[in-house]
């Protein structure tokens, strides 16, 4: 009962990381995208 | 040969659409709840005659036509496609008791709006109605983006065999898991966490703008179903402008960034597979076309000197453009705007991000970066081949959650619907231009309500023809569904009217 409650535990926490890391993944892509926008702003008002 | 229509036909679609329905009416109970926490009386009153309006309906129907039958690929066409067209009459009963409306057609028309994730609305004087119907407006295109059969495939609807093709016809068609209700709930878990952090981060902005500790949640809740579902609602008229806030823009931009990925590759992601989100084919496509297209609005805003400074352009520009590739309809800019300050360039460019839209299987429309990327790189591919010499076996390959290879049947099929797509898209502009509207607005505004983004330059208002309003309601229909399932319902009534001719002559 012991083992079934800590893997149990065990597979809840690594599913809890998944989550957390495919989150900051996705969330770490769109504010790179957000950064080029930036980028891409900036340099039009640098060339024109 | 198109088969026959039997009774047994009609029991699994009225049942079915009645399970759906069902999931309609308990979803009310949310907006009810709302007003009754703001003592809003007349509005609770509302959403209870409504509840129970809508849960009658869904019973009557589901328990006159119980069956025991699977459902099979047309029947699951025809449910996906007509649950649509029933949620959305009654999902306007209380928007039309609230008095906010001029026409129970207006009413259908926001609901369907909200539905499909477009945005645009009709509702008259939106900065002084209840909390509930806000509620319930954002309520509405959150589900809309799972999709209302999902939501009913997780709570009513069992693992039979026939579920899953209901969700194709939905335009979820990506098999993350072979249980059909695993799949439900897996989109409802990630919309869930999201739905959790993005109520979080939004209402702790609006509180540091300030707005009062507990509205400002509400109003965290409301932009995050907005974005996360790419609807483009808001609490007030004036949209994201209403906030005046850098932070809340760019946070709201996150969320409709990532609403509008397939959720497919939020499970890869999710799953370890994180390297997924640079190689597959939606990003990729995705980021070209942003970038490409954001490059021309900066071309138009320098070209008109609209904006001071990069940081200016980037906040209005880089929000507009985004907000409409992503098919949000989000606005920090008034909608005339789009007519006055960016021009035919600004407006062209915007118009096209709309068309092509997100990915596939996610909460957005248009016609999709999968379909742009496999359309291009099977462009490249038979390039490649005229180049190759005539015994050289050139095979094109796209990444999406695997390598797949480009076929010739792959192609076709992602070029029909990218052609059905424009040609709702030119329909709904002829409209509008008959009416007088000029090429530009009416092919923006066109495109906006086929692709479901729902930005608008202005076309779109209560006093505009009733025959436009209902072209932007089919657009809008069509266009989130992906066609398929609308064109068999329509064959399905054409097939039904036919049979019961025969069967008064065989009589």
């Amino acid at each position: 009962m012991t083992v079934m409650r800590e893997r149990t535990r065990t597979r809840r926490s690594t599913s809890l990381r998944r989550d957390l890391l495919g989150m900051l993944t996705e969330v770490a892509f769109t504010g790179a995208l957000i950064g080029v926008g930036l980028l891409i702003s900036w340099l039009f008002f640098v060339g024109r | 040969m198109v088969r026959r229509v039997w009774r047994e036909d009609f029991r699994i679609i009225g049942y079915y659409t009645g399970l759906v329905t069902i999931g309609v009416g308990l979803l009310m109970l949310v907006p009810m709840m709302t007003s009754l926490v703001f003592r809003e009386w007349a509005s609770a009153l509302d959403f209870a005659i409504s509840v129970a309006l809508t849960l009658l309906v869904g019973y009557v129907l589901a328990l006159a036509s119980r069956t025991r039958s699977t459902p099979g690929l047309t029947h699951a066409m025809v449910i996906a496609a007509g649950s649509w067209l029933v949620a959305m009459a009654l999902s306007g009963v209380p928007y039309m008791l609230s008095g906010h409306m001029k026409s129970f057609l207006d009413a259908c028309f926001d609901t369907m709006s909200g539905f499909t994730t477009t945005g645009m609305f009709l509702l008259q004087d939106l900065d002084h109605i209840a909390e509930g119907l806000n509620m319930w407006r954002h309520l509405l295109t959150y589900v809309g983006g799972q999709g209302i059969v999902v939501l009913a495939l997780t709570f009513l609807i069992g693992s039979t065999g026939g579920a899953f093709k209901i969700m194709v016809g939905e335009g979820k068609e990506e098999k993350l898991e072979p249980n059909v209700r695993h799949i439900a709930v897996l989109i409802w878990r990630i919309s869930l966490i999201y739905l959790g952090v993005g109520t979080v981060v939004l209402g702790l902005i609006a509180m540091a703008n300030g707005i009062k500790p507990y509205l400002a949640f509400f109003h965290g809740a409301y932009i995050f179903m907005s974005a996360w579902s790419t609807g483009g609602f808001a609490p007030y008229s004036q949209n994201m402008l209403y906030y005046h806030s850098s932070a809340m823009d760019i946070a709201s931009m996150v969320f409709f960034i990532l609403g509008s990925f397939n959720f497919a590759l939020h499970y890869a992601v999710w799953s370890g597979n994180r390297r997924e989100i640079l190689r597959n084919v939606e990003i990729v496509s995705f980021t070209i076309t942003v970038l490409t297209t954001f490059s021309l609005v900066c071309l138009a805003l320098m070209q008109r000197g609209v904006y001071p400074n990069a940081v200016a352009l980037f906040r209005r520009g880089f929000f507009q453009l985004v907000s409409g590739h992503t098919t949000t309809g989000q606005s920090n800019i008034y909608a005339r705007t789009f007519v006055r300050e960016w021009g035919p360039l600004g407006m062209l460019a915007t118009t096209i991000a709309m068309a092509i839209g997100a990915s596939a299987a996610s909460t957005g429309g248009g016609f999709k970066g999968l379909r742009m990327g496999i359309i291009v790189k099977g462009i490249a591919t038979d390039i490649r081949k005229l180049l190759s010499p005539e015994r050289a076996v050139v095979t094109g390959h796209y990444h999406h959650l695997r390598d797949n290879v480009i076929s010739d049947g792959v192609v076709k099929s992602a070029a029909v619907i990218v052609v059905l797509y424009v040609l709702i898209y030119v329909v709904g502009a002829v409209v509008g231009m008959a009416y007088g509207y000029p090429m530009a607005d009416a092919l923006f505004e066109s495109v906006s309500a086929g692709s479901n983004t729902g930005l608008s330059c202005g076309v779109t208002q209560a006093g505009m023809p009733t025959l436009l309003k209902i072209v932007y309601m089919l657009e809008m229909w069509m266009g989130r569904l992906e066609f398929l399932s609308v064109f068999t319902l329509f064959g399905f009534i054409a097939t039904s009217v036919r049979s019961v001719r025969l069967r008064k002559v065989a009589a």
